[in-house]
């Protein structure tokens, strides 16, 4: 009875595992990079320069307010961030669909920044949450996926169960090739099984409106608050701006506004100011706390009184507050986030070495199928073409000419451009029954790519050599370890039979 | 250093399960009171590495704890790995 269950358990696993995993290890790979979206978009825009204190001058916000009024007369939906430690710079952005971008204005005197147009970090955001299908379509399919990989771990641990305990480290790189890639598959799906699920659960938990609309059981959600809807700009700021002629131009001076919210929400720091026709609206910063809030006070536009505040309080609430805490990890600190990332990095090792051992196990009995050799092409295209792809934007990023129009679309273009070939490449070789080839040739172009970036970034001389060097050189290191991890795999494929 | 502390503690927790284990003990043999004392270390380090997250942050003690456990339980994987591979190419 045990073992039926564990074969059914085994079935399930498999190909819930392998038909998901195709895309669900895009999304946690482009998952882990958003961990530091703001570094990357920092590495993107080394034209900002970031050594001022993360206190804005009354002069920068007068100058943030109409910037935002100018992007507003263009009908742009567009609002301030506030500086952070983490990004001590003033941002006057916009949703256009996919990521949120726009000016980048000095905290000390405001002026704006001239830096190149680029997606940055908000990139990998946008394809991690929507697979850049908007935030109806895209956000659907990653929820349902989500519930896919929590049916896949579920029915992981339920065949691993027993063995869990006494191996709950064993790691054998050094035996025979499917037992070494089930084991990195066992390993970090054990050690990382408590990240794994709060990642997946609270990942689809905060979306599941997409795939379960709420009915309206309770008099309070159909009698919504209006401050809620302002509580998601990700979603809901697609809308057109109202027309200029309805917008108030003299805003009173940001500076007081911001210090008194502070002081009604009790905050240390707040975050975001959005504007209407009547009223501006101050949220407090969601990485003070493990709860991501978006407590907010509203200030008339024409004589900055406070008309109201909204603090969460209920216990529901404050559950989704921090679910939402939990899965975007803003509050968190350096070490926490690097903890992010590197638990992050294990879950994408776990699904690629899942689909490996999909196809290893399949091979002789399956090996001339052609959907074994289409799924082979696509791993192919998955597990070296998306880093490919994703190196090949920070080049573009870097050799793309800085006055070039629609230059923020053209380096996307080079990442879905290089990812199609990738993908291509690997299933004409699977398709041929050579993909050992295939993975060899993708493998040296990856390492070249990666190891070839930090002499890019020196070469096109975008930033000092010690301006900001942490940022500049940490994310330079990591591409490079791609490149050695990518040269190590060809290495030990080069003495596989073909 | 406190996080350093509590790294050190889940790989010592790590280090000491992977010793308790037969397929282990054959290439590392251990005496009794060694045995004891790892079976210690298992059960209480990780606690005390718990107990040292919630002392450095209530809050986000827990996350600390696991993310650290699960990064320590990796690098003792990998170690032991090639520490096994290296005992048993010398046999």
């Amino acid at each position: 009875m045990r073992e039926t269950f564990r074969v059914h358990m085994g079935w399930l696993h498999s190909w819930v595992g392998f038909l998901a995993g195709l895309v669900l290890t895009c999304i946690f790979a482009t998952g882990t990079l958003s961990v530091f979206d703001k570094e990357i978009t920092q590495w993107m825009q080394p034209e900002v320069t970031l050594d001022h204190p993360p206190a804005p001058t009354p002069l920068a916000l007068q100058r943030a307010a109409e910037t935002t009024m100018a992007e507003q007369e263009k009908d742009l939906f567009a609002f301030i961030t506030l500086p952070s430690l983490r990004d001590p710079v003033i941002r006057v952005l916009h949703y256009d669909g996919h990521e949120f971008i726009g000016p980048v204005l000095d905290p000390v005197d405001g002026h704006i920044f001239p830096a190149r147009a680029t997606a940055g970090g908000q990139f990998f955001y946008d394809f991690h949450f929507a697979l850049r299908n908007g935030p109806v379509v895209g956000c659907t399919i990653v929820t349902l996926l989500g519930v896919c990989l929590l049916v896949a771990v579920g029915s992981g641990i339920a065949i691993h169960i027993k063995a869990m305990w006494p191996d709950l480290i064993l790691f054998r790189p050094f035996g025979p090739r499917p037992r070494a890639w089930l084991d990195a598959h066992l390993v970090t799906g054990v050690l990382f099984l408590p990240f794994l699920i709060m990642m997946s659960y609270t990942g689809t938990v905060i979306r599941a409106r997409g795939i379960l609309p709420p009915h309206p059981f309770l008099p309070a959600q159909q009698t919504e608050a209006p401050p809620a809807a302002a509580a998601s700009p990700p979603a809901k700021t697609n809308v057109s701006a109202p027309p200029a002629s309805a917008i108030r131009p003299p805003t009173p001076p940001l500076g007081p506004l911001i210090a008194q919210a502070q002081q009604i929400l009790q905050a240390e720091r707040c975050e975001l100011i959005l504007f209407s026709p009547t009223q501006i609206r101050i949220f407090r910063s969601d990485d003070a706390s493990l709860f991501l809030t978006r407590d907010l006070v509203t200030f008339s536009r024409t004589d900055g009184h406070v008309i109201s505040s909204f603090i969460q309080k209920g216990a529901a609430a404050r559950t989704l507050e921090l679910l939402h805490g939990l899965h975007y990890a803003r509050f968190s600190s350096d070490l926490l986030r690097w903890l992010y990332f590197l638990s992050g990095l294990a879950c994408t090792v776990l699904m690629g070495s899942g689909l490996v051992l999909f196809l290893m196990k399949r091979r002789k009995a399956s090996g001339q199928k052609i959907l074994f050799r289409t799924a082979e092409g696509l791993t192919i295209g998955l597990l070296v073409g998306l880093p490919l792809a994703i190196t090949g934007l920070f080049w573009a990023n870097r050799l793309l000419p800085l006055s070039m129009n629609a230059r923020m679309e053209a380096e996307i273009q080079v990442f879905f451009m290089l990812w199609a070939f990738s993908a291509l490449h690997g299933l004409i070789c699977a398709l041929r029954n050579t993909a050992y080839s295939g993975w060899r040739a993708q493998l040296v172009v990856l390492a070249f790519m990666a190891l070839g970036l930090p002499v890019v970034d020196g070469l096109t001389h975008s930033h000092g050599w010690l301006q900001d060097a942490g940022r500049y050189y940490t994310l330079d290191a990591l591409v490079m370890l791609t490149g050695l991890a990518a040269l190590i795999v060809f290495q030990k494929l080069r003495r596989q039979p073909s | 250093m406190i996080a350093l502390c509590v790294f050190l503690a889940w790989a010592s927790a790590f280090w000491a399960h992977e010793c308790l284990q037969p397929r282990t003990n054959k290439l590392f043999p251990l005496t009794t009171g060694s045995k004891r004392l790892y079976q210690c270390v298992r059960a209480c380090a990780p606690a005390l590495a718990l107990l040292l997250c919630l002392y450095r942050d209530f809050e986000e003690g827990v996350l600390y704890c696991l993310g650290l456990g699960a990064v320590a339980g990796l690098a003792v994987s990998l170690l032991m790995a090639a520490l096994k591979h290296k005992q048993s190419g010398q046999l």
